[in-house]
């Protein structure tokens, strides 16, 4: 009964904040367990002070815009710094170059198949989805390997 | 090594004193007379990056104000060092821009 009034006594938090802690998961985990709740206290201190200077309505937006600004470039920043989009990108690269690579050895004698056949459309759509296949597969395994070396580089 | 606006502005704030996140915003926007704005994720990525680099610490915060919720960064010796270099290097600047009297004559010093 006392949490109930507790709780219907205690302020509700407002959707800016809401808005804003649910945003910092585009952050990486790490950064958001070490940041996340200063960052959150900060925001709802400086959105407090942003609608108590005047027309809440009107000074509101240049802050949020601000802000998301703010958190929009932590995050690219702090995912740069995690090392994963160049481990992902270079997994991707290597992959589409083996993937290339592989089709241009492929024995063209094993489709003899004319512009003009019915099922040309099939064939060659059944192979471009392979090949695509043959990418994420590559990339996953490419990006698994890397995972180990990212660890032990982050340790040093 | 110049440092960026961003860190300059951090490790200034924190020059006078320990700080938490919110107070090296404030203190930013002070210093620059409302003209520098730092949100939550540059402030606190900048602190990231200056711990790591041994600049900066985290302390317990000073006795009388404490906030337990809140946590306090202050500058390390070599913090202070970089922070004086840098301001060295942008006062032989500001030198050479005066003596090309590149300032408006109203500048003050």
């Amino acid at each position: 009964m006392a949490d109930t009034h507790a709780q219907a006594s205690r302020p509700a938090t407002p959707v800016d904040v809401s808005v804003y802690r649910a945003a910092l998961y585009l952050c990486p985990p790490a950064f958001r367990r070490e940041f996340a709740s200063q960052m959150i206290r900060d925001f709802d201190e400086a959105r407090r002070e942003a609608a108590a200077s005047g027309d809440a309505r009107r000074r509101l937006w240049p802050f949020r815009a601000r802000m998301t600004g703010d958190l929009v470039k932590t995050a690219v920043w702090q995912w740069l710094r995690t090392g994963w989009p160049v481990i992902v990108a270079l997994a991707m690269t290597t992959s589409l170059a083996a993937a290339a690579a592989l089709a241009s050895l492929w024995p063209r004698a094993v489709f003899p198949l004319s512009l003009d056949s019915p099922d040309a459309d099939v064939i060659a759509l059944s192979l471009l989805v392979g090949i695509l296949f043959v990418v994420i597969a590559l990339t996953i395994i490419i990006t698994l390997g890397f995972t180990p070396r990212l660890r032990l580089h982050r340790r040093r | 090594m110049s440092l960026t606006a961003a860190v300059v502005h951090v490790l200034l704030s924190l020059g006078s004193g320990e700080r938490h996140g919110y107070g090296i915003l404030k203190e930013v926007l002070r210093q620059s007379q409302g003209r520098v704005r730092l949100g939550p994720g540059t402030i606190y990525g900048t602190l990231q990056r200056l711990m790591e680099l041994g600049w900066v610490e985290e302390t317990d915060g000073p006795v009388r104000e404490v906030d337990p919720r809140r946590r306090y960064y202050r500058l390390t010796r070599s913090g202070r060092g970089a922070l004086t270099a840098e301001m060295e290097r942008l006062d032989a600047l500001v030198r050479e821009a005066r003596a090309q009297r590149l300032f408006p004559r109203t500048s003050r010093g």
